[in-house]
Parts: C-alpha cells; sequence; structure tokens
C-alpha cells in the first residue's frame, strides 16, 4: 500500500468517525434533548487518537526505502479523484439550499452560526469521496493488474 | 483558439454577465425603477448563442475536441477552481456573522442566491486558469 492510498484510508476513517459523532451529537442534543454522555464521548475521543497515531505510524513507515513520495500513476488518480469530489459538491449544494426552505418554511430565517456548520460538513462529505475515490481508482488498476 | 481555449472565453463572458445580473442590474433596477433587467437577459441570451456558434466551429477539419495537454490544463484548472471553493465557502459562511453578529439570522431565500454565487466565481475561476495557463504555454512555445 503507498503513500495516497494510506492517507486515503486514514481520512476515510477520519470523516466516518467524524460523521458518527455528528449524528450522536444531532440524535442526543437536537432528538433526546440530553447531553452527550461522557463514557461515549471519551470513546470516541480514544477512537480519533487511535486512529490518528496508527495512520500517522503507517503513513511514516515506507515498503521500501526507494519508494517514491507519488509517481504518474498516483497524481492521475489523484487529479480524477479531485474531479470526482468537486462534481459530488455541487449536488450537496442544492441540497443544502433546499433542506432549511423544507424545515422553517420560504419565508423563514435561520441563525448565521449554522452556516459554517453546513460548510464543514460538505468539507468533510466532499473529502470522504475524494478518499474513497482515490480507493476504488487503486482497488480497479490491481485488478486489471491481476488479470 | 482550440475548443477548449473558446469554451473557457465564454464561460468566463456568461459568469462575469450573470454576476453583473446580481452584482449591478438587479439593485440598479430595485433602487431607479429603470428597465435593464429584460435587456440584460437579452444580452446574455445572444452572448450565449454566438458562445455557441463559435465554439462549433472549427479551426480546420483536422482539429481533434482535446488533446493531451488540453487535459493536463483542464485537470490543473478543476483543482485551482477546487481549492477556490473552499476559501470561497469559508468566506460565505463568515461574512453574514460579520453582517448580522453573532446571534442574527438570515433568510432561507438567501441560500441559494449564496450558493450559486459561489458557483458562478468558480465557474470564473476555473476558466481564468484555463486561459492563463494556455497563455504561460504560449509564451513559452514563442
Amino acid at each position: 500500500m503507498n503513500k495516497t492510498q494510506k492517507s486515503a484510508w486514514l481520512n476515510t476513517a477520519g470523516v466516518l468517525l467524524v460523521f458518527a459523532f455528528a449524528l450522536y451529537i444531532t440524535i442526543q442534543i437536537g432528538v433526546r434533548h440530553r447531553p452527550p454522555e461522557r463514557i461515549l464521548l471519551c470513546i470516541w475521543v480514544s477512537a480519533l487518537v487511535l486512529v490518528a497515531g496508527i495512520g500517522i505510524y503507517f503513513f511514516r513507515r515506507k515498503q521500501s526505502p526507494a519508494e517514491p513520495e507519488s509517481d504518474e500513476r498516483d497524481n492521475l488518480i489523484k487529479h480524477r479523484a479531485v474531479l470526482a469530489a468537486f462534481v459530488s459538491v455541487w449536488p450537496l449544494f442544492l441540497t443544502a439550499s433546499a433542506i432549511p426552505k423544507f424545515i422553517v418554511g420560504a419565508s423563514g430565517s435561520i441563525p448565521v452560526f449554522l452556516l459554517p456548520i453546513v460548510t464543514v460538513c460538505i468539507f468533510y462529505f466532499a473529502l470522504l469521496v475524494y478518499s474513497v475515490a482515490v480507493l476504488i481508482q487503486y482497488g480497479r488498476i490491481a485488478k486489471g493488474e491481476e488479470s | 483558439m482550440n475548443r477548449t481555449q473558446k469554451g473557457a472565453l465564454f464561460t468566463s463572458g456568461i459568469t462575469l454577465l450573470l454576476l453583473a445580473l446580481g452584482i449591478v442590474v438587479i439593485p440598479v433596477q430595485t433602487v431607479t425603477s429603470v428597465k435593464v433587467f429584460r435587456i440584460w437577459l437579452w444580452v446574455i441570451s445572444l452572448f450565449i448563442i454566438v458562445s455557441v456558434i463559435l465554439l462549433r466551429i472549427k479551426q480546420s477539419r483536422a482539429e481533434v475536441d482535446f488533446d493531451e495537454r488540453d487535459n493536463v490544463i483542464k485537470k490543473n484548472a478543476v483543482t485551482v477552481a477546487f481549492v477556490s471553493l473552499w476559501a470561497l465557502l469559508i468566506a460565505a459562511s463568515f461574512i453574514p456573522t460579520l453582517i448580522v453578529g453573532d446571534e442574527g439570522a438570515i433568510p432561507v431565500c438567501f441560500l441559494p442566491v449564496i450558493h450559486f454565487g459561489v458557483f458562478l466565481i468558480v465557474m470564473l475561476v476555473y476558466s481564468v486558469a484555463i486561459l492563463v495557463q494556455y497563455g504561460r504555454k504560449g509564451k513559452e512555445n514563442e
């Protein structure tokens, strides 16, 4: 597994952890109207530290001393993944524009502090798309080499 | 001028016309009641028609739609546009806070306007990035 693949796995794991945490917080505070439980917060922080630690360890370890940082194929894969992430952002924008209308009505208002939260959510989603696109492309290339 | 360059030039023109519609034409019509909105829409429609016609005209019959160099230029432009998108989104998240305060609120009808504005600016950045790269490569060839 090369450096690009490792960073894609690390990103995917990190983003999924953040989404799981955001979902839990939304359900706990928004639906149950209760503060988040400390034990779950501790588990989440530990998982995040563990993923970051393992990720950094494997990221720094090279397959061999001669392994380059990235080659032509990696660059091509990364460029395509950026394109996939770029395209995926626009449907998210449409969704982010339409959902508040359904919730508060066409003449309603939303607090401005929600805007950075929406942006961060879109960013994490785009990061997930980017990482998954990188992993899918490496998977396909590996299959092509096998056959 | 090849097809990618023409496309970038026309996209820049259309995005600038649409941005001017939102920033200048609509406020002017609202404040002064001068009927410029309809004229501006005609200008945009005419520009789109002329762009489509010019885009279909080839330099020669042997001209390919795009080659390896065009692909590299487009990929670089996507990366530039993608980076600019995040800068714009950060700005779009914090500017309303500066205007209405931390505890303020904005009407939901502004959200599509903000997102469409961001989309137009990103398309402009993409097109300008393409044109700049062709300009640089043209100078290198000279």
